[in-house]
């Protein structure tokens, strides 16, 4: 560093860098949201002397540090990271150089072969309490009840995980379910034909998205109507539409921003289509639709919050009603579920009149209060991440008022 | 404000750097003045107040102590009134909680009392504007007339809140007479990049690295040892990063700090550790209590006592809990050994054998550092986990965990010694050199940026409107 040339070389890039990210911050527009992360991005803060005064101002630009272990999601951030200059290019490359010095888990997301990003296997496991929850609503329910749990991606698409990653909790789940489920139940389980499906190729999971594709929902939609004792509609009976450019949560979480996008496939049955009503009551107000497809999602917007899987029954809501006049029969199916569950709905909406979706994170009243005395049978739908780490299925047992 | 976030670089920073380099050179040390108060009461505005009370003390004592040349028992008299003041704050704003606690253990005090926040950098500061008044006093300086400069000096944004600790000696002539050159700066830069570096991309990772094995709760033997290695790479790549950093910004306005940190882990007993080791710290200490209270001058038995006074409170003051103390008294105690015995053995031995012995205490001292804070029983049963296995090598988790880490921590081990200072003394004068130098630069900010930006990264999956 003897050189002038060098000297003025080294002072020359620290100040375009440093100054020409912060004249970056103040010219590049705001936005509102951020589509990646699906969270509204920190406002403006007030830029006063007494702001400053009070100690304010300094919580509003930075907002809370990081939390290590990541579990303070959707925690809002400070204006300035928020706002900072090629925010998700950064946080690819921050994924990409911990992936590269060998942390195969950064962000808690496997970045695996093929282009799959897979979520690491949850830290806790609840699934005792879930499954001595499920006994206890069981014994009071008289009706017949199936439980079915989606297979972890990362147990069955183990041989694309990097070498070093921490296997999944999926034999644990299903030898308790053996071993402790009542006999109330009948249980579905996917795992061999969903490695069966994966041996001979086909894309159960997204690769950019924790759910499971239409193509991969529609077999273990075949396997659940054997256990429920209906037909399920035939393949040939389904007109797909494919939709491109789908990024979803685990893009959105990993920063892994070289990987390819989904394509997202409806899979549905036009026969039906002027026959359904769907009533969504997402807490606040109760609205009637014509679809179970929303089909505003697949557009992808810049400055919104962006979720092509919502395309599904809206995405996430206390209670869904969907009613099918051309229904196979008038039978009511209610199903208690998480997000893996909007996929199959459409599906079962074939062979049930009036199919009940209930998300008891949301969702706080009575469950077997619904659609009580109609013909009725219940459905428990998880996904092994969500049936290991929910702690709400207390109310199928507890419920409020 | 902390240096390794973006609202220091990019947002402080450039606004310090333009402003200071905007006026004339007369107006420097008010604009140093104005925009270190700003840093130290950025978040926290109410201690600039507090900050204030000292930089007065110090002033009028100095002011007071020269004022009164003739009288050497006025001028103690002052120096006494002083010292009592700066540390009375410190006590109460840092240690009053940890005394009351200790209090109401006796069975008769029953003292309800809400501890003050600690307000960030006392410990720090306190010392700098001490040493000010004791140099004043030793007549090894003359007193500052200009409260601007002392207030200044004390503020003093870049060692404002880790160190180092410079004393007022070291750095009165160059609150007037610095030559702001390209070489500082350039120097300054990159300082500060390797100390970003080090913070960013090393510690706050081995940070991450400790959580996930589980900290002190890690199970299996291997990762309770996993846990060690990064928390003493965690505490070495943090501090001594923030030296850089400290150095690197106070090159960049003109300022040469002291080294802090000479390679510690390199030591080969822990004699030499303490003297590679937070070196303004030992210094102060050495300067400003061991050899007025007679250093190694007086006998062996007063020289113990005085090494006990000095690393008890060496302990302390790295925090106001009893696992600080223990801390400083396990270093009072390995010293001690170690210059009356010890320290002849070593010699004779090779020296890969002084080695071992220094990383292993120095590391066991860390646990009792980073352990033993809230509870003694876990440090405890950390510290019998080292060497005994009852819950067998690892965990799953932990063994993926160490894994992953596997190759950063080799690299923090390797930037543990001076290899990459050989390397570049070496390579300095090749043809490649400044390209490879700019290359690491805008790595090296690009790296850090991203992790910076990461960090604030919150995905929120299950959202709901």
């Amino acid at each position: 560093m003897n050189s002038k040339k060098t000297q003025i070389a080294i002072i020359a890039i620290f100040l375009i860098f440093t100054f020409g990210l912060t004249a970056a911050f103040f010219i590049l527009p705001k936005k509102a949201v951020s589509s990646d992360e699906r969270r509204p991005l920190a406002a403006t803060p007030e830029i006063s002397l007494e702001s400053f005064l009070s100690g304010d101002l300094s919580g509003e630009l930075e907002g809370s540090s990081g939390d290590l272990s990541g579990e303070l999601e959707g925690s809002s951030g400070g204006y300035i990271p928020d706002h900072f200059p090629f925010r998700s290019f950064f946080v690819g490359v921050n994924s990409y150089f911990n992936y590269m010095l060998g942390n195969t888990a950064s962000n808690n997301y496997y970045n695996s072969r093929d282009g799959y990003i897979i979520t690491k296997p949850p830290k806790k496991n609840n699934s005792e309490q879930n499954i001595a929850q499920l006994n206890d609503f069981a014994a009071s329910a008289d009706e017949k009840i199936t439980l079915t749990l989606v297979p972890s991606a990362g147990y069955i698409l183990s041989d694309l995980l990097p070498l070093n990653h921490v296997s999944y909790p999926d034999e644990e789940v299903f030898a308790s379910i053996e071993n402790n489920l009542s006999e109330d139940f009948s249980f579905v389980d996917l795992r061999d034909s969903f490695a069966d499906a994966h041996k001979a190729g086909t894309q159960i999971y997204y690769k950019t998205d924790h759910h499971w594709t239409s193509e991969g929902t529609y077999l273990a939609y075949t396997r659940l109507c054997e256990s429920l004792g209906v037909a399920p509609v035939a393949k040939d009976k389904l007109s797909v539409s494919s939709y491109e450019g789908f990024y979803g949560t685990t893009y959105s979480s990993s920063g892994y921003f070289l990987v390819k996008p989904d394509v997202l496939e409806l899979w549905e049955n036009k026969a039906v289509e002027d026959s359904i009503k769907v009533t969504i009551d997402d807490g606040k107000e109760i609205k009637t639709y014509g679809s179970m497809y929303f089909r505003d999602h697949l557009e992808v917007k810049s400055d919104a919050i962006n979720d092509m899987y919502a395309v599904f029954l809206n995405g996430n809501s206390p209670l869904v009603t969907i009613e099918n006049s051309k229904a196979t029969s008038d039978k009511t199916l209610v199903v208690i579920k998480d997000s893996f569950a909007h996929c199959m709905a459409p599906y079962l909406a074939n062979n049930y009149g009036k199919v009940i979706l209930v998300d008891l994170r949301y969702y706080q009243r009575s469950v077997l209060d619904l659609a009580k005395g109609e013909d009725r049978e219940f459905l428990v739908l998880y996904g092994m991440e969500n049936f290991c780490t929910d702690t709400n299925l207390f109310r199928l047992n507890f419920p409020l008022g | 404000m902390v240096f390794s976030s973006l609202t220091f670089w990019f947002f402080y920073l450039p606004i310090v750097l333009l402003t200071y380099y905007a006026v004339p050179k007369k107006a420097r040390n008010i604009v140093l003045f104005l925009v270190s108060f700003a840093f130290y009461g950025w978040g926290e505005p109410v201690y600039i107040l507090l900050m204030i009370v000292t930089i007065a003390i110090n002033y009028i004592a100095g002011l007071l102590i020269a004022k009164n040349k003739h009288s050497r028992s006025k001028q103690r008299l002052w120096l006494i009134l002083s010292v009592i003041l700066n540390l009375g704050i410190l006590v109460f704003f840092k240690y009053s909680g940890m005394i009351i606690d200790t209090l109401n253990l006796l069975p008769f005090v029953n003292i309800t009392f809400v501890a003050p926040a600690l307000p960030i950098g006392i410990s720090f500061y306190t010392f700098q504007a001490m040493s000010y008044t004791i140099d004043v006093y030793r007549e090894d300086t003359p007193e500052q007339r200009n409260p601007l400069l002392l207030s200044t000096y004390v503020s003093l944004f870049p060692q404002l809140i880790a160190g180092p600790i410079v004393r007022y000696r070291d750095v009165a002539d160059q609150l007037t007479n610095r030559k702001e050159t390209i070489e500082k700066f350039a120097k300054g830069v990159v300082l500060f990049l390797v100390g970003l570096s080090k913070k960013i991309l090393l510690a706050n990772q081995f940070a991450a690295m400790a959580q996930s094995l589980g900290n002190a709760g890690a199970e299996g033997i291997l990762s309770r040892w996993g846990v060690l290695v990064a928390v003493s790479l965690q505490i070495y790549f943090d501090f001594s990063g923030y030296s850089d950093m400290a150095r690197g910004l106070g090159k960049m306005i003109g300022f040469e700090f002291m080294e802090n940190f000479n390679y510690p882990y390199i030591s080969k007993s822990i004699t030499d550790f303490w003297r590679r080791w937070h070196i303004s710290l030992s210094t102060w200490f050495r300067d400003y209590l061991y050899i007025p209270l007679g250093g190694n001058r007086r006998s062996a038995g007063r020289q113990v006592l005085n090494l006990l006074v000095v690393w008890a409170l060496t302990g302390l003051w790295h925090g106001a809990s009893y696992n600080f103390l223990l801390w400083g008294l396990y270093f009072f105690l390995l010293l001690v050994i170690e210059k009356f015995v010890l320290l002849k053995v070593l010699k004779k031995a090779p020296s890969f054998v002084g080695h071992i012995y220094a990383l292993f205490f120095i590391m066991m001292g860390w646990a009792i550092f980073t352990f033993g804070e809230n509870d003694i029983s876990q440090l405890w049963s950390f510290m019998r986990g080292l060497f005994t296995a009852p819950d067998g090598l690892f965990t799953e988790v932990g063994a993926s965990t160490l894994l992953s880490y596997l190759p950063l921590v080799v690299i923090g081990c390797v930037f543990s010694t001076p290899v990459l200072r050989i390397f570049h003394r070496k390579f300095q004068d090749k043809k490649l050199y400044p390209v490879v130098l700019c290359a690491c630069c805008v790595l090296a900010m690009v790296l850090c940026t991203a992790s910076l930006v990461n960090d604030s990264y919150n995905p929120f999956i299950y959202f709901r409107f």
